[in-house]
């Protein structure tokens, strides 16, 4: 049996990104047979909108936080309270990994020996500190030293922390946000619903209001149309007192619009299940452009039964729906014709609809746990070979690698030669070097297609493979040169 | 690349006499700027009475007048590029592009005079650019072709007037992949290897250009590099006001620069009807597509292309696909035009004039969801004297009216095409009467004439808000609505 401590200071009674994400990792990592997993409370249970879900699961064990023998605040365990707890539970029964979030909470842990080199830190590179700041960044070296992976929550944020903090290069890993293997109900993509749907917090950073009038604006020609809204977490900011009255306004005044405030997590699929177009807008003037980099959980769990959705192009929202859905947008503007086109044109929105359901199907609960569970097993030649199955930067078909000295003495002379000949049939090959040691070579990696090896060199070459490239050996120029240009077709 | 190297001067016999030269194109080109500015200055007062505006553009007005008046004013520019406008040069050291064999001078035994058509030719630009803008830009000025493993060396020996950076996503046969565009991974986040080389620059007073091609479809991609620059221009003139917003950016200048063509050179090519082999190959009666299918680009854009090239198919559509060499790197056309894609051929990009000659009609894929650039195939296909049909494009009616089909979004793409191919010699009559307007607003060496001001501007310190009016009024040619970042009464230049 594997056992997995996880923790993270949100507070479970409280629906938004944060507690959503505690769910789908206890969901994720209960995919196992052999794991169990340990989940300390931040806060004792007032409602069950999240520990509900979580107490249905056989192997996941909620704790309290009253198991915190210093625990005395109303608010919860504090950060030494909560790493105190589980170093007692470590005690008791060691735990095979300690899956941790959020930067202070990991920054204390690496302080802990006990619990050093079992630490996951998981969502450290956060959007509201500064990238640039030696403090942050020398405090994000000490995480990365002292934990066995830090765990990001895309390709993309995996880059960016890997570029801050070099200490993460080659221990950074994966872990997305997570759906249910099968939605219990599926929205038809055959049938228009004309409604439109958003689920989450009330930030300006959402531009909900900018969806309400969007929803105003439509409503003229569509007088059936209605926006069915879900959350009730309103932010309220400093500088802006009218802020949430405004939203509160609208969210209780606006004909055709229902605000469902916050339902548990399998209500909200069934709910979003019955169709319509789900909106997922941002304004970045609210919010860090570092949102770009992450997967939505709003958006997966639009995603997840299938109905379509209008959201901005991001970059890991590309790579999760493909750069041609049909549905991006620049900008919230852009949102409204179309909406009139969706609603009237069964052929979109079917095409939209299928996509998302499809673009989700890489963070199901197994999809996840499969490529999570390299790591679980502890280090080895699996985990080794799972921190290189990276994908691939559009054009790196056309970059052949040359990986350390192929071929002897003459390999990199008989190397240019492959790469003339290849330019030769198509000026799109190019010859990429790859100079260790001290790069990155799981980043090189995604820069290439088929890599140029040492015939005498097995380790390379299965790390090529790891990588999802093709190693080269470069004994016959000529059917290396086949071997590539076939490998396109 | 088109430097090579030193040359003898047109029409001199001596260094002496190369010296005088050098120095009377200078006070050409000086002259040249000046009388630009002042009838810039004259077309800004008056279009500024007539709306009854007397702040913004009278103030940018006002500075350019103080420039063409007093152009000393430009000899605080430092910088290998202000030597050059000065005319003055290093001591001992001649302008060069009175030095370079492929410029012309001005005819032998006269000095250029005020008013002259300037020359750039002259202008040694390093450059980082995707093919066809090199391919572009090569007759118009000397390009220094710059690696990230090498441009230390090159801007030390070549001394280069201004960097040239594109909007590329491979650049320089793609020495510089992965590291201008944005892209999640280390290479790309932070641009280590284009920020060290515009900081580079920086140190040796070399002023640096950002050039985006792309327009929307570069879909931001773009911000971080355009940041590093003394001046970003940018096709698409809907994208001045993000550019000029930016944070962190450091270009005194953000304005429209639209693209170029070398429509001299291209016609001469045509009308002979010989390529370079020396063998007559007859026009293809076929429409062809030359580009990349962008799956990145907004539904509607997409939608329109593949209503475009569902037209062409049944009349021979062949596609030339440039996918992975130039242009947006989500790329990949639509299963059902597979059988209409040519095999790939060495030297693709080079045979691109080739191509849209040979062509009975070239589909132009024109941005429309809001964007206002027109298209540089368009430009090529016109250069070249084929016919083209293009996706509706607000930018190519406001162009040219309506003599591009499918320009308008009720124009029907098939008739236009069988029109073409039935009359295809009224067709090209017809192209060709768009190239007096293709020589007179599109020509590359205009284009690189801007750039140049808009570096030398950019360059300034002390100068500012002078330099920056008058580099607004150069760039933006007759296009006065661009932003002047820092030509307002706030900004502390000299020349009040």
């Amino acid at each position: 049996m594997t056992r997995v401590l996880l923790y993270s200071p949100a507070n479970l009674n409280v629906v938004d990104g944060s507690s959503i994400w505690v769910q789908s990792v206890a969901e994720t990592l209960h995919v196992g047979p052999e794991v169990e997993v340990v989940l300390p409370l931040r806060a004792p249970v007032r409602r069950d909108v999240i520990t509900g879900l979580l107490e249905r699961l056989p192997r996941v064990e909620l704790l309290e936080p009253a198991r915190a023998s210093r625990w005395r605040s109303p608010y919860g365990l504090g950060i030494a309270d909560a790493l105190d707890l589980i170093e007692r539970l470590d005690r008791h029964r060691p735990f095979d990994a300690i899956v941790l979030r959020s930067f202070e909470l990991c920054l204390a842990a690496v302080e802990r020996p006990r619990l050093r080199d079992r630490l996951w830190s998981c969502y450290v590179l956060e959007p509201e500190r500064g990238i640039d700041d030696p403090t942050y960044l020398a405090e994000m070296a000490r995480i990365a030293g002292g934990s066995r992976y830090l765990v990001a929550q895309s390709e993309e944020m995996r880059a960016l922390t890997e570029w801050a903090v070099p200490a993460a290069r080659g221990r950074t890993i994966l872990l997305p946000p997570a759906i249910p293997a099968a939605p219990a109900h599926r929205a038809d993509p055959d049938r228009i619903v004309r409604r439109l749907i958003y689920t989450g917090k009330f930030h300006p950073f959402y531009q909900v209001d900018r969806l309400v009038e969007v929803f105003g604006q439509l409503r003229g020609a569509l007088p059936e149309l209605e926006f069915h809204v879900v959350g009730d977490k309103i932010h309220r900011p400093k500088d802006d007192a009218a802020y949430a009255p405004s939203v509160e306004r609208a969210l209780t005044g606006t004909p055709g619009l229902v605000w469902h405030g916050a339902i548990p997590r399998d209500e909200v699929e069934a709910l979003v299940a019955r169709g319509g177009v789900a909106l997922s807008l941002w304004d970045y003037r609210h919010g860090s452009r570092m949102n770009d980099l992450v997967i939505s959980t709003k958006v997966l769990d639009y995603a997840s039964v299938g109905v379509p959705v209008v959201l901005n192009r991001t970059a890991a929202q590309e790579t999760m729906l493909g750069a041609d859905y049909p549905l991006f947008v620049r900008r919230a503007d852009e949102a409204l014709p179309l909406l009139r086109r969706l609603f009237t044109d069964p052929a979109l929105y079917r095409a939209a609809a299928e996509a998302t359901f499809a673009g989700s199907r890489a963070f199901t609960y197994p999809a996840v746990f499969g490529r999570l569970e390299p790591f679980l097993a502890g280090p080895g030649p699996r985990a080794d070979a799972a921190l290189l199955d990276r994908a691939k930067l559009p054009g790196a078909a056309w970059n052949v690698g040359l990986l350390g000295r192929p071929a002897g003495p003459d390999g990199r002379s008989a190397a240019r030669d492959l790469a003339s000949a290849l330019e030769a049939r198509d000026e799109r090959y190019r010859l990429v070097a790859f100079e260790p040691p001290g790069d990155d070579l799981a980043s090189w990696l995604r820069c290439v297609g088929p890599v140029i090896v040492a015939p005498d060199d097995p380790v390379a070459a299965e790390a090529v493979r790891a990588a999802g490239s093709r190693p080269i050996a470069l004994t016959d120029p000529a059917a290396a040169v086949a071997a590539i240009l076939g490998g396109r077709t | 690349m088109s430097h090579d190297g030193p040359a003898t001067p047109v029409g001199a016999g001596s260094a002496e006499a190369g010296r005088e030269i050098t120095e009377r194109a200078a006070a050409a080109y000086r002259a040249n700027l000046a009388l630009e500015l002042t009838a810039e200055a004259r077309r800004l007062r008056e279009q500024a009475a007539a709306r009854g505006e007397h702040g913004r553009v009278a103030w940018a007005s006002f500075l350019a007048r103080r420039i063409a008046a007093e152009p000393w004013l430009l000899a605080r520019v430092p910088g290998a590029l202000a030597r050059r406008l000065r005319g003055t040069g290093r001591p001992g050291r001649s302008v060069r592009g009175a030095r370079h064999a492929a410029a012309p001078a001005s005819p032998p035994g006269r000095i250029p005079t005020a008013g002259d058509p300037v020359d750039p030719r002259g202008l040694r630009v390093a450059i980082v650019a995707d093919e066809e803008l090199r391919r572009a830009l090569e007759p118009a000025c000397r390009l220094v072709a710059v690696r990230p493993d090498d441009w230390r060396e090159i801007l030390d020996r070549d001394r280069p007037d201004l960097l040239l950076v594109e909007s590329a996503w491979r650049a320089n046969r793609g020495a510089w992949q992965y590291r201008i565009a944005w892209y999640a991974h280390p290479l790309a986040i932070g641009l280590a290897d284009l920020r060290a080389l515009t900081v580079g620059c920086q140190e040796r007073g070399i002023p640096t250009v950002f050039w985006d091609t792309a327009g929307w479809r570069g879909g931001g991609r773009f911000d971080e590099a355009a940041a590093l620059f003394d001046a970003i221009l940018t096709v698409e003139p809907t994208l001045v006001e993000g550019y000029s917003a930016m944070p962190g950016g450091r270009a005194r200048i953000v304005d429209v620069l639209a693209p170029g063509v070398d429509a001299a050179g291209a016609a001469g090519q045509r009308d002979e009807g010989v390529p370079a082999s020396g063998r007559v190959v007859p026009p293809a009666a076929r429409p062809v597509f030359v580009g990349a299918f962008d799956r990145a680009a907004p539904l509607a854009d997409r939608e329109a292309l593949e209503r475009l090239l569902d037209a062409a198919d049944p009349l021979g559509l062949e596609i030339r696909d440039l996918a992975g060499i130039g242009g947006p790197d989500s790329a990949g056309f639509p299963a059902r035009f597979s059988g209409a894609i040519a095999a790939r051929t060495n030297g693709s990009v080079s045979a691109i004039p080739g191509w849209l000659r040979d062509a009975a009609v070239v589909l132009v894929d024109a941005p429309d969801s809001g964007a206002e650039a027109v298209p540089m195939r368009l430009l090529e296909a016109i250069a070249a004297g084929t016919p083209a049909v293009t996706t509706p494009s607000r930018a190519i009616r406001s162009a040219f009216g309506g003599a591009i089909p499918g320009a308008d979004p009720t124009d029907d793409p098939g008739a236009a095409l069988a029109g073409i191919l039935a009359d295809p010699a009224a067709a090209r009559t017809r192209i060709a009467a768009l190239r007096p307007a293709l020589v007179r607003d599109w020509a590359i060496d205009d284009r690189v004439r801007r750039i140049a001001a808009a570096a030398t501007a950019a360059a300034v310190r002390s100068t500012s808000a002078a330099a920056t009016a008058a580099a607004h009024l150069v760039v933006t040619g007759a296009t006065p609505t661009a932003t002047v970042a820092a030509a307002t009464p706030a900004d502390p230049g000299v020349v009040r």
